[in-house]
């Protein structure tokens, strides 16, 4: 396990200044998105987190293109570890795997990263929402960043399937065909927003009971991966 | 055969990578595998570390078989492809990390190859100051420095200069004379002439003698 954990941090130190260029890009795009009143393209809402999708509120505008930052947070979530985390997810050194068997631990360790990478994302994007604006709160925030982070996370894990099945390009394209697929369907949207039992948003059991599939799904195709 | 690798055929995307291998590996001898590049040396090493399943065929050692992904019946040494040390990590680091997976680090040991191979003096030194050869003569010392049984090297002397492949082949005289079976696979015969008590010769997914 301490080798696993010193392989990955290696692997995320590594060209350090490229994830800087990826995120000052991000940075800047996010500044501008979350000063934006036009409408056309999702304004900002003061209510809505900034990667949390929405519904649209014009009947000219369509879904997907009044969530250009709910999608520019997830292109860029998966886009500033470079694919880091699912190389890690690959990665089948032989002096490792002789010693110990790829298996439940080394994912487990990558899903434990994977989820702190998500929150952080989240939280860093949360802070500079309110240092940007002051017209949003905690309360009115918080949810959108948990759906956000989550989403995210079901996203990394579409694409470390991609990985475990032998194409890291379709599942960049699954994980990006299955989240604008959600996003073009605004009923669909307004239903997992609004609440249902115990005031809990439909989103947040759809969520955990897609990331808890996906999950089961890599654990078992990494376990049945071949290192060849 | 302390080894035994009885029929055993592997086929990926239709292609036939190892062809009905039959061979067994004694205790206490070295055995030379000689082929070109993709002739499926590489493979059938795979193959005995039980990280492929084979399409038909099976694989054992010390009589008890080696199933994908399941706990190996023996410790093996093994070098397969360009090793992946931690670049940031120092020499010693990164064998005492590999070595506590098991628990198994021996300190005097490890002292004596690193010594054997030139390697002591660098052992605090980050493995991405390693040059090629070095690091390849970290990658033969982790492959030994547990007194694995079996012991499976992959083209070993790759960026090893005359020196330090003579240190090699004494190391593996040593091994051998210590009761371990050495497999190592490599397309120069020069070398392993000078060491293996049997040589076979990979052609196209075939093992011959």
């Amino acid at each position: 396990m301490l080798h696993d954990i010193r392989y990955l941090l290696q692997s995320l130190r590594d060209k350090a200044g490229l994830h800087v260029l990826v995120a000052l890009v991000y940075a800047l795009v996010f500044t501008q998105l979350v000063h934006s009143d036009f409408i056309a393209y999702g304004a900002f809402d003061p209510h809505v987190f900034f990667g949390m999708f929405r519904v649209s509120d014009d009947p000219n505008i369509a879904n997907l293109p009044f969530n250009v930052s709910s999608v520019m947070f997830m292109a860029f979530g998966l886009a500033l570890p470079l694919g880091r985390f699912s190389r890690y997810l690959m990665a089948a050194e032989p002096m490792v795997y002789v010693r110990k068997r790829r298996g439940v631990a080394h994912f487990l360790l990558y899903l434990a990263s994977a989820v702190a990478y998500c929150v952080m994302f989240t939280v860093v994007q949360l802070v500079a929402t309110f240092a940007l604006r002051g017209d949003t709160s905690l309360r009115s925030q918080l949810p959108g960043a948990v759906c956000a982070a989550g989403v995210l996370l079901l996203l990394m894990l579409i694409v470390g399937a991609g990985h475990l099945l032998g194409s890291a390009v379709m599942g960049y394209l699954a994980a990006a065909l299955v989240y604008a697929a959600v996003l073009s369907f605004g009923k669909f949207d307004g239903w997992l927003i609004a609440s249902g039992a115990c005031s809990v948003p439909h989103w947040a059991p759809v969520l955990l009971l897609c990331v808890v599939g996906l999950a089961v799904l890599d654990t078992f195709l990494l376990c049945g991966n071949e290192m060849y | 055969m302390y080894v035994q690798v009885s029929n055993y055929s592997k086929v990926i995307r239709g292609k036939e990578i190892l062809r009905s291998v039959n061979v067994g590996f004694e205790r206490g001898a070295i055995y030379g595998i000689v082929g070109p590049n993709g002739s499926g040396k590489t493979m059938l090493l795979r193959a005995i570390c039980g990280f492929i399943r084979p399409t038909s065929g099976s694989v054992s050692i010390g009589g008890r078989p080696v199933v994908f992904n399941e706990k190996l019946p023996e410790k093996i040494g093994v070098i397969i492809e360009n090793p992946g040390f931690v670049g940031s990590e120092t020499g010693m680091q990164n064998l005492k990390y590999l070595a506590d997976i098991n628990r198994a680090f021996d300190s005097a040991e490890v002292t004596r190859l690193l010594k054997s191979f030139d390697l002591y003096d660098a052992r605090d030194q980050k493995v991405k100051s390693y040059s090629l050869g070095m690091r390849q003569k970290l990658a033969i010392v982790q492959a030994l420095m547990e007194h694995q049984n079996l012991i499976l090297l992959d083209e070993p002397t790759n960026g090893l200069d005359a020196r330090s492949v003579g240190v090699f082949l004494d190391q593996m005289r040593r091994q051998r004379d210590a009761g371990r079976t050495i497999v190592i696979a490599s397309h120069h015969d020069g070398e392993l002439t000078q060491i293996a008590d049997r040589l076979y010769a990979m052609a196209d997914g075939r093992l011959s003698s």
